[in-house]
């Protein structure tokens, strides 16, 4: 209200010249009363004194220095219109306009200057509406701000809140003012302690890491609960006094429907275990005979020594040589067995979902030798020309390990009716880039018809073969997707079908 | 079981086969193992004696083809199948092919030696019959013509007097004949010498 009052004030006053007299030097020869009035100094005060050192605000000086000493020069002959503001004695400052001519002597030497100003009421009326306007305006901003907005000084104090502020954690303005930070944020001790080496960290060492960075923080409301807020953090330095000005964003419903999103981002994930699975069960059953003959080999083998054994000690048979051997044979048998069990298990057996730093050539071997358990894969031959410089990378294995036996299998299933020398499986590993290694699995089987929609061949249910489910390439498309790679057909083989896939060496995690 | 007899193992499953191996010889009996049919084809399959174990399930050659293979060359040889997982119509197959057995993995020892035993019962009795017939055949081979053609009216129940009108040479002479034809079969009576004829001809 006082502001609003001095405008009026100053609107009403009438504007009265000013004289000033300077010598060559720009030192004062004579002040109107006026002048000496607006100024708040006795004339005796200034007479003799530097006009533009003593009365000018420092960074008016130099500029407006040189307009007196080129008019004084001579350089400026006619009478020169410039507006600068003066410095009271009271240090507030008054705008002028100002007509400075050159002031000559009876013989035309130029021996100083001549000014008249007339206070800027106008401007100085504007500007200061400007100022009110833009101050209301801010406030306004910062009211209606979705944004909590409090100012804190170098203590942690509060020194002014929005109104937000109170919408958002309950208190009125004047609970807040004055309190510290930690009264909203009451952290524990520990990252308390943090917060505030940060702003000592700031202000000693003037580096940014406070500032402008988003930080998720849990403050707390006047009723007890938690508010979960996003806090940004501004320095304001006003007249050499720094402030702070804290953002807080409330992020409840951000964080309700980021569960959300976590929720739901994790129910397609389990789904697309549980097709994943569905798939390893769809390959165990079809594999079953293969699985029940692999793993009767081992068993009759074994109760085939012991019986061996048991008839040769029987018959008094003292070579304890062969008995040994035979017991050695029993119990690489019954090795034998359970890998089989571990790898069927592996494939069949509730997946551990977590990525894991896998040998993709080992990986490549042992996926080899499960789909050997099945007579038909028995008589192809495996080319492998895996790269022996591979990084390890982080992959679900069992899932990796689907997707190549998927591929094997229908290269497999592709070779069904060829000669045992014609049919060969290649596989190449190889690093393509520093981010990704590429897996190619080719057949010399029946290849694919060249007019198929490649994005036919990876959708589920969609089948060439009569016994086919449909599910193996879509589930291995996912699998891959998952991971950050690609799976994907090359049109361009002609010798059979080539499928490829790329891994990232550094995982990427996808909707997990 | 006769000495000269083999049992022949068939698997691709080196470990199977070993054991197979090992357990019928803690019995006392000789075995010869090949990994696959084709090796074993390899084999003067006709001159075999004993039986055959094959694996049904072995790549490139299935246990059931090489079944057929054995039985065009070798009839007398029996053929024991194993396996680890067999369905119904191949098990009919194998035994409608003559199989001695169809035994499943992992089977009791000594039904799997038993059965083993069975197979070299049933090869030695057919090697006997085999060597019986072929030593008549000998025999009847080492007969003159007329010993031959007497002992054919003999087999067809001629008296002597009919035999002699017939050939037209007195009755003393069919007897010297059929005296000699006796001697060289090692037969002592008719009867035995008819029987003789007639399992020739079976």
């Amino acid at each position: 209200m006082q502001e609003t009052k001095d405008i009026i004030m100053d609107y009403l006053e009438l504007p009265t010249p000013i004289a000033l007299i300077l010598d060559a030097a720009g030192n004062i020869e004579h002040l109107s009363v006026e002048a000496c009035e607006l100024l708040g100094y006795e004339l005796s005060e200034l007479l003799g004194g530097n006009w533009i050192s003593i009365c000018l605000p420092q960074s008016w000086q130099l500029k407006t220095k040189r307009i007196y000493d080129a008019v004084s020069a001579g350089y400026k002959k006619r009478p020169q219109r410039h507006t600068y503001p003066v410095l009271a004695k009271d240090r507030r400052q008054h705008g002028l306009a100002w007509h400075i001519e050159q002031r000559l002597s009876p013989s035309g030497a130029i021996i100083g200057s001549i000014s008249t100003g007339i206070k800027v009421r106008d401007n100085a009326l504007q500007e200061k509406n400007v100022l009110l306007q833009s101050a209301a305006r801010n406030q306004a901003v910062l009211d209606n701000a979705i944004e909590a907005i409090i100012s804190i000084n170098d203590q942690g104090t509060i020194t002014h809140v929005n109104k937000t502020t109170e919408k958002i954690f309950g208190y009125a303005e004047q609970e807040l003012v004055g309190q510290n930070i930690t009264y909203l944020i009451p952290e524990t001790e520990k990252s308390l302690e943090q917060y505030r080496n940060s702003i000592h960290h700031y202000l000693a060492t003037d580096s940014n890491k406070l500032i402008g960075i988003n930080r998720e923080l849990s403050a707390k409301h006047k009723d007890g609960r938690q508010v979960p807020i996003e806090l940004t953090v501004a320095e304001i330095s006003i007249a050499g006094m720094r402030s702070f000005t804290g953002i807080m964003r409330d992020i409840s419903e951000r964080k309700i429907s980021e569960a959300r999103l976590k929720q739901s981002k994790e129910e397609v994930q389990q789904a697309r275990d549980r097709l994943a699975h569905m798939d390893r069960l769809h390959i165990a059953s079809e594999m079953s005979t293969g699985i029940a003959h692999e793993l009767n080999q081992p068993l009759t083998a074994i109760s085939m020594y012991a019986q061996a054994c048991r008839n040769l000690a029987s018959n008094g048979n003292t070579d304890v040589d062969s008995l040994l051997s035979t017991l050695i044979r029993i119990d690489n048998q019954a090795q034998r067995a359970g890998d089989i069990i571990r790898n069927i298990r592996a494939l069949v057996g509730k997946q551990d979902p977590h990525h894991q730093l896998t040998n993709i050539n080992d990986l490549i071997h042992s996926t080899i030798e499960l789909a050997q358990v099945d007579i038909e894969c028995r008589t192809i031959r495996f080319n492998c020309e895996c790269s022996e410089t591979l990084p390890l990378i982080e992959i679900v294995s069992g899932q990796i390990q689907q997707v190549i036996l998927n591929l094997i299998r229908n290269a497999c299933d592709a070779m069904t009716g060829l000669k045992p020398q014609d049919k060969t499986i290649r596989i190449i590993t190889e690093q393509t880039s520093p981010d990704f290694i590429t897996i190619i699995l080719s057949d010399t089987g029946i290849g694919l018809d060249r007019d198929q929609d490649n994005e036919q061949l990876f959708q589920a249910f969609y089948s060439t073969k009569t016994h086919g489910m449909g599910m193996g390439l879509a589930i291995s498309h996912s699998i891959i997707n998952n991971h950050g790679g690609e799976l994907r057909v090359n049109k361009e083989y002609r010798d059979g079908a080539e499928f490829y896939f790329t891994l990232p060496v550094m995982p990427i995690f996808g909707d997990r | 079981m006769a000495i000269n007899q083999t049992i022949y193992i068939v698997d691709d499953d080196p470990d199977v086969l070993h054991a197979m191996s090992m357990l019928l010889q803690s019995t006392g009996l000789t075995t010869d193992t090949h990994n696959s049919g084709q090796e074993f084809l390899n084999r003067n399959i006709p001159q075999l004696v004993g039986c055959v174990i094959l694996d049904v399930r072995m790549p490139n050659m299935s246990g059931l083809q090489l079944q057929l293979e054995i039985k065009r060359q070798n009839p007398n040889l029996p053929v024991v199948f194993v396996t680890g997982h067999g369905d119904v119509p191949m098990a009919v197959q194998a035994m409608k092919n003559g199989a001695i057995e169809f035994l499943q993995k992992p089977f009791r020892d000594q039904e799997f030696i038993d059965c083993v035993h069975r197979a070299l019962d049933i090869n030695n009795k057919a090697t006997n019959e085999l060597e019986h017939l072929r030593s008549i055949q000998e025999r009847i081979g080492s007969l003159t013509k007329r010993e031959h053609q007497i002992m054919r009216h003999i087999a067809d129940g001629d008296m002597t007097k009919v035999i002699a009108n017939k050939l037209n040479i007195s009755p003393r002479t069919v007897e010297i004949h059929r005296a000699r034809a006796m001697e060289k079969m090692n037969v002592k009576t008719v009867a035995q010498l008819v029987h003789m004829v007639m399992e020739s001809e079976i």
